[in-house]
């Protein structure tokens, strides 16, 4: 009866340890998982492996009300969800309006909207649709996180082949977190009907290849692009 | 073809008449007689039903009794009787029951006067080599029995009672399977309205459901209301409508109750746990799952707490009902020792039965994990915070949306909204409208700045205003003219004036 050497050789067993605890260490993924993009490049390069890798957990720290880190959020993750599995939006604050989900292409009929009516719950909800591994993307807002309930959420979202965003407030930049990548979102004045939004990152597990971008979310077509500054004119020569 | 994928079939047996038939089938020395059938009111007594003899001297039904009762010849032998409802809808229930030979489920109508027996013929015809074959034997049967029927067999109850209701006396019809273009043609009286809905409709013009159908069903929801559009998506199969069957459903029912009072939990999770292995094992030899476990507990004190476990599938699984009641008994405290429990399976169905809409495209395994993972949500969040949205046609922002939990069976039709671009909405709507207050240079004119509590916030843009308005005749009177505004700092708020009052409310943020 031939044996299984997985189940046997003792070296195999403890170099997959190894790689399991540099993964968990170091966010470190194998190179066989499709990185998904953002739809917009200005943002895939903020994210170490230029785009988000499946089984990632991004927070999006808002910069106060009206920041558009949900909105932004929930447009890049209609944009990485696996095609045809549900989005699972959590929502304590219990203020998402659906007609505007529809209207930014996020399809209703694989939407569950979760509306818990605690902080333990929004988290427990959150953990639990990771863990089932059935979610395309779970997005959540979250305001508190202890550094024990981060962590957990991380190993879930690692486990998982899904996606998790957490829109986080400010004041989360002092807390220390597990996400992989944190991004804060800050509106600026734009001088159209399409919004401009400053993405930064706050925090990555590994280099980025840019900290800051402007971008603009076009009105009419609902997708990301990166907004140039017009370049400002040179300082007319005085006539003599 | 597997049954997922196998259009339902339904027969629609209409008795006409059906009170007098009954009188007549049960005394047939009436048969030649004038009877009419009256009803009594605060007015006096009515004609409900009469018989052919009394149609052909000029009886109709809602002309009072003393009238009816001058169109007799002096031949005639008048039999004036009381209308008995209750009597009728047992007797109908009892003609159901003897047509258990040709479906395995069968229902009345859902009215107060039930006049038809619905039939559900999915599969069965190949046992009377064919539909045609089916209703002719039935046809004859109930016509040995005294009854004259009109039957139909279509892919819908509303069609197959729309075309029971379009034949003539002793007419059969089979609408095919795949004949999506017939329901055009039907006038609007086989829409099972109220006969106010169809006389304003007439008098709109609308005689025919292809008529009906060209319309905008956000106009025919605002004038008409949820009633109109239940029917048309009922008869085009667009939303579920189920044969209630006459014949009273097993209960499945596992209970116990002790001398002693029981307060160890560990002890309590033993009972319970035996009895829902003993209520399952009612249900598997016979390959039948729950939607619904109701759980009551009795305790020492006379106290009842009762949870429902509601989930998105059948299932006959010990397991994963006893994990949902831990969830739920997780959160109870209790009192009083625990003397009695009654575990019952409601909503009982062949097992499979789970709303596969969310689930297309995703293994057997991804899809069981899915299923598994709502129920858990429901169970612990509750039914209501775990919810799927499904447009509603109302042009109020609060009210254009209805959140189904996930627990109920959804119906995919939703009424298409008016296209909305990207950002034409808020990503997030306070569910309160926060009253505000603001500058505005024009009066009537888009705000320049806004004050919420102690925060004055700039506007530096402002796109606006789109007018949404609702009549007062409909429900809530609203007039609001929204403004899409941008503060200095970038922030993008929705606001409205209330054109009743002039005052400002900010409503919503893309968040």
């Amino acid at each position: 009866m031939s044996t299984d050497h997985h189940f046997n050789d003792p070296r195999q067993t403890i170099a997959d340890l190894q790689q399991q605890i540099r993964s968990l260490e170091r966010g470190t993924v194998s190179t066989e998982i499709t990185i998904r993009k953002t739809g917009c490049l200005a943002l895939d390069t903020m994210f170490p492996q230029q785009g988000v890798r499946p089984g990632s957990l991004v927070e999006w720290i808002e910069s106060g009300t009206a920041s558009g880190a949900g909105t932004l959020s929930l447009l890049i993750g209609r944009q990485v969800c696996q095609p045809m599995r549900p989005i699972f939006l959590i929502d304590p604050r219990q203020q998402l309006y659906p007609p505007s989900l529809a209207a930014l292409g996020i399809d209703l009929s694989r939407l569950v909207l979760v509306r818990p009516t605690t902080k333990r719950d929004a988290l427990w909800a959150c953990e639990e649709a990771l863990r089932s591994r059935s979610a395309g993307i779970v997005w959540a807002q979250i305001d508190h996180l202890s550094v024990t309930a981060a962590r957990r959420l991380r190993l879930a979202v690692e486990d998982s082949e899904s996606v998790c965003f957490l829109i986080r407030p400010h004041q989360a930049l002092q807390q220390p977190s597990w996400a992989e990548v944190r991004l804060v979102v800050e509106p600026q004045p734009s001088h159209s009907e399409s919004p401009r939004y400053r993405v930064s990152v706050a925090y990555s597990q590994g280099r980025t290849l840019r900290s800051t971008t402007d971008i603009q979310i076009d009105r009419h077509r609902g997708t990301i692009d990166e907004f140039s500054h017009p370049a400002t004119k040179g300082s007319l020569l005085l006539v003599s | 073809m597997s049954s997922h994928t196998r259009p339902q079939r339904v027969l629609c047996c209409w008795f006409p008449d059906w009170s007098v038939q009954r009188l007549i089938a049960s005394q047939p020395e009436l048969r030649r007689s004038m009877v009419v059938l009256t009803e009594s009111t605060k007015r006096g007594d009515f004609v409900y039903q009469c018989n052919d003899l009394a149609k052909r001297r000029g009886v109709r039904p809602g002309m009072p009794a003393s009238e009816a009762e001058t169109f007799a010849k002096t031949h005639d032998s008048l039999k004036i009787r009381q209308a008995s409802l209750d009597q009728d809808k047992t007797a109908l229930v009892e003609v159901a029951l003897r047509c258990e030979p040709y479906s395995f489920c069968i229902g009345l109508e859902e009215t107060d006067r039930p006049e038809c027996l619905l039939m559900d013929v999915t599969g069965i015809a190949h046992f009377f080599s064919g539909e045609h074959a089916l209703l002719e034997q039935l046809q004859q049967e109930l016509s040995s029995q005294g009854f004259e029927t009109r039957l139909a067999i279509a892919n819908t109850v509303g069609m197959a009672w729309a075309v029971a209701h379009c034949l003539e006396t002793s007419q059969r019809m089979i609408v095919p399977a795949t004949d999506r273009a017939f329901k055009d043609k039907l006038s609007i009286g086989a829409l099972r309205l109220p006969e106010t809905v169809l006389a304003k409709l007439g008098r709109l013009g609308i005689y025919t459901i292809g008529q009906l159908q060209k319309l905008d069903r956000c106009s025919l929801w605002s004038r008409f209301g949820e009633e109109l559009l239940r029917r048309m998506d009922q008869l085009a199969g667009e939303r579920p409508e189920s044969i209630t069957s006459c014949r009273p459903v097993p209960r499945f029912i596992a209970s116990r109750r002790l001398e002693y009072g029981l307060t160890q939990p560990e002890t309590i999770e033993q009972l319970w746990l035996s009895l829902l292995e003993r209520l399952v094992s009612l249900l598997s030899p016979m390959r039948l799952g729950t939607r619904h476990l109701r759980c009551h507990f009795v305790m020492d004190n006379r106290s009842e707490h009762e949870i429902n476990i509601r989930l998105c599938g059948t299932t006959a699984d010990v397991r994963r009902l006893a994990n949902l009641l831990r969830l739920q008994l997780e959160r109870q405290h209790w009192n009083a020792p625990l003397v009695g429990i009654r575990l019952e399976a409601l909503e009982v169905a062949p097992l499979d039965r789970t709303q596969r809409e969310m689930l297309e495209g995703a293994s057997h395994d991804q899809a069981c994990r899915f299923s598994q993972l709502l129920d858990r949500l429901s169970s612990r969040l509750g039914n209501e915070a775990v919810t799927r949205p499904a447009g509603q046609p109302n042009p109020i922002p609060e009210l254009s949306v209805r959140l189904v939990p996930v627990t109920e069976v959804f119906s995919a039709k939703t009424v298409e909204q008016d296209a909305l671009l990207p950002l034409d909405r808020p990503t997030a709507l306070f569910p309160c409208p926060r009253p505000i207050e603001v500058i505005a240079v024009i009066p009537d004119g888009p705000p320049t700045a806004l004050f919420w509590k102690s925060d004055r916030l700039e506007i530096a843009q402002c796109w606006g205003p789109e007018r949404i308005e609702f009549g007062w005749w409909l429900g809530p009177f609203v007039r609001r003219d929204y403004y899409r505004v941008e503060t200095t700092k970038g922030k993008r708020l929705w606001v409205f004036r209330r054109l009743q009052d002039d005052r400002w409310f900010w409503h919503g943020e893309w968040f």
